[in-house]
Order: structure tokens, then sequence, then C-alpha cells
């Protein structure tokens, strides 16, 4: 899917086209599970769960979306929100929620073109080659590359604790975000 | 050079969001090396998210693994957000399904399928034989109703009304499904023993094909009204998945633009 097929699926969508739907949540449920499956503290249900309201929520206040090309970023960020809260069993989820929809029509970005999700994902695939061979690299390959296990089920397979899983992969992401800032950064000064 | 050997903390991430330039050309330099003394604290940052860091990881995370078809979790949310059915008052579309005295009845069972055993009723476990027929007619874009036969050509604008004939009460469930797998589900119903429109509360139910292309069949799903006949529904519906263990009618259909046929 393109950058303009997914900005058209966003447009046919929000007037409510039921195939515009089923195509965005094909193409995205994927990231969206991957940040829930992250939490181990999150069991299949939950994780279930989070990708659901996740793609309710996104596509009830799919009309206020601004720039179609956040519409990535504008998912997983709710998919977070939840999966935080439903980890931490917080008991004001709905309120977090809401809240947020504040958050997201005010503070979504714009990305610039350095920083566009084609050359993040490179970004991304060059950290984790540069990774020493070791229980870190194995984990974000899993989880990432792979992309069909849980945290826990990693968790599983290597014999580890949960948390020790949830914890690599979080170390990992701030290498990401490392990373990712500089190159805001650059951006901004060039 | 004050800055030398500065990491990221409190101070500096107000100075970056307020885009101080000593410190965005400082950390633009430092952030580009590992350290992980500012990874620490990236790690940790949790709540104000001025750069959008979160959500631009998570997203370029989320795509390095091969995309998936989640057909189970779509059918999900599709009933979640509203299902496609639209219904009518019983009034005048009742007098052009009872007129339509010609449509096509037919019935697919599993045995049927798999060359087993051909016949109209499937014995199920601990119960009785259901014979169950569907058929249907379609509400065109014009307003005019056609009887469908199995393989009917119909634009994406109509509406696909549902008749049944049952020999007993029954649980049943409505789904769609396509060529690759993936089915629609549609809603559950209760079925009465005779023949009758398939309904939700006082209206007919119908399927809107809005968003559809290519062929599709139309699946009613029935089980004898008994223990645990409506649990076994309810599971189907939440699987996303055509249970083999029901009696089971088709209706094959596809959907083709008007100015396309
Ligand atoms: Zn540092």
């Amino acid at each position: 899917m393109t950058e303009e097929e997914v900005a058209t699926c966003i447009r046919r969508a929000a007037g409510g086209a039921q195939d515009a739907h089923r195509e965005l949540y094909q193409r995205f449920q994927g990231s969206v599970r991957r940040v829930a499956l992250g939490y181990s503290a999150l069991g299949p249900a939950e994780v279930e769960d989070v990708v659901q309201e996740t793609f309710v929520r996104a596509f009830r206040e799919l009309p206020r979306l601004q720039h179609p090309r956040a519409f990535g970023s504008w998912l997983v960020t709710i998919a977070r929100h939840h999966a935080q809260s439903l980890s931490r069993g917080a008991q004001v989820r709905g309120r977090a929620a809401e809240d947020l929809a504040l958050e997201l029509e005010t503070t979504t970005p714009a990305i610039p073109p350095a920083l566009e999700l084609e050359r993040r994902v490179a970004v991304v695939r060059e950290l984790i080659e540069e990774l020493p061979e070791g229980p870190e690299k194995e984990t974000v390959r899993l989880f990432y590359l792979e992309g069909e296990l849980s945290a826990r089920e990693i968790a599983e397979r290597l014999g580890l604790g949960k948390s020790a899983v949830t914890m690599r992969l979080e170390r990992f992401r701030a290498r990401v975000k490392r990373q990712l800032l500089s190159r805001l950064l650059a951006a901004g000064v060039g | 050079m004050s800055d030398a050997g500065r990491h990221l903390d409190a101070r500096s991430w107000r100075a970056l969001r307020d885009k101080s330039p000593d410190a965005v050309a400082y950390f633009a330099d430092h952030l580009s090396r590992p350290c992980e003394v500012c990874e620490a604290f990236l790690e940790r940052a949790d709540g104000e998210d001025a750069f959008g860091l979160e959500a631009m990881t998570d997203e370029a995370l989320g795509t390095l693994a091969p995309v998936r078809e989640d057909a189970v979790g779509w059918a999900r949310l599709r009933k979640r957000l509203g299902s496609p059915r639209r219904v009518w008052r019983p009034g005048a579309v009742a007098v052009a399904m009872a007129a339509a005295a010609a449509m096509v009845v037919f019935a697919v069972h599993p045995a049927l399928l798999t060359g087993e055993q051909p016949g109209t009723s499937v014995r199920l476990k601990g119960g009785g034989a259901l014979a169950l027929e569907l058929t249907a007619l379609a509400r065109l874009p014009d307003g005019a109703l056609r009887p469908l036969t199995d393989g009917a050509s119909l634009p994406p604008e109509a509406v696909v009304l549902i008749r049944y004939r049952s020999s007993e009460l029954a649980h049943a469930l409505l789904a769609l499904e396509s060529p690759d797998g993936s089915v629609q589900m549609l809603g559950a119903y209760t079925l009465e023993a005779g023949t009758h429109d398939l309904r939700e509360g006082d209206a007919l139910a119908g399927v809107s094909l809005e968003g559809e292309h290519g062929p599709k069949t139309l699946v009613l799903a029935a089980w004898p009204r008994g223990q645990g006949a409506e649990e076994a529904r309810d599971a189907a519906l939440a699987q996303g998945r055509v249970p083999e263990g029901a009696t089971l009618s088709r209706l094959g259909l596809r959907v083709t633009p008007e100015d396309a046929r």
C-alpha cells in the first residue's frame, strides 16, 4: 500500500466506507499489535483488547485527523496508551484515553523528510545489525523482525522471566529513540 | 565548551523542547553515537513526548515484520463498528418476497460438500436432524426487488434480503465468505420452524454489499436448539469462523459495479 493509497483509504474510511476500514485495519493491525505484545504483563485477551480498542477509537475520530500521513503514528500512540494503562492495571483507562484526544490533535508533529517512515525503518534495521550477537539482538530479531511471538512467548522460548524480555525491548527502543532524536535535531538545525 | 560531557536530563530536555540552538546542535551530534546515559534517560522518559519520538519509534518498529492478514480481528472490529446490515420495515418488502415464488431454493450441507453423503440434513451430535434452506432476494439501487440464483451478479449498492426454511427451532449465524478464506460475521439469529424472513426485531435483516467486490458467499449456519447450541454459535461468531459442526446453507454472489456489467 503506497502512501497515496493509504491517504485515499483514510479519506474514504472517514466517510464511512467499510472496505476502506478493512484495508486500514489489515495494513496497520500488525504494528498496533506489536506495541501491545511488547508488554509481558498483558495476556492474549488483553492484547486483543488493545488492538480492538485502538481501531475503534481511531476510526471514530478519523474525521479529526489532520494529516493522513500521521495515521500510523497516531494509531501506535493510542495503542501504547491503552497497553500502558492496561499493564499498570489503571482504573482510569477511559480518562487516559479522553486526555489523549486533546493531545493527539495538537501534538501530532509534522515529520521532516529525513524521518519519513522508510528512512526510520532503515535506521532501525541498521541498529539491529550493529547489535553484537547476544541476547538483546536475539530478542529484538524474534520480536520485531519475525514479528510472530509476544514478549511472553519469547520469554518462555528463551527461558527468561517475563519482564526480562520487555526490558530488553525497551532498551532497544531507547537506542532507536536516541538515533531518531539525533536526526530530528539535525534536521531542525540543518 | 560548557556543553561538553552533557547528557540528556530534565534541564537539557527542556532546552531541546524550547529549541535552544546550542542544545539542539550539541545533542544532534552527541546522540548520533551510542550513549548509555542518554539512552537510559530516553528509556525512562514517559509522559510528555514533545518530539513524537515514541510514536515514530513504534511505527518504524511495527513495520519491520511482514504484513499478516487478521480476518478474525477484522470480523470482530467490523461488528463493533456497526454491522453493515440495513433493516427495513417489513411491509412492502415482505409482500414482494412472498410474491417472488420463483426464488431458487437450495441447500448445501457439509456432508454434501465433502461428497460423503448427499442429502438435505446433517445429524448433529446429541441432537436431531436439522434441515435448512436459504433463499434470497436483492433490493437494487432503483428499488426493484429481484430473486437471486446462485452466482448472481449484483452491484455493491444492492442489499440482500434472506429467507430461510428450517425444520426446527435453531440458533444461527449469517456470514459472508470471500474466496481468500476471510469471513465477515454479519449477525446472530434465532430461527423458527418453517419458512420465514430473516429478521432483526420487527424488521427484515438486509445484507449490504457496500464496499464488497468480486465473488462472495452468504452462509447461514444453524444449530438445532438444545444443549450447547447457543454456545457453539457464539463461539463461532467470536472466532470469526464458519463452523464445520453446524448445518450450512450457502448462496454465491458476484459483486460487480453497475457500469462494469
Ligand atoms: Zn549522552
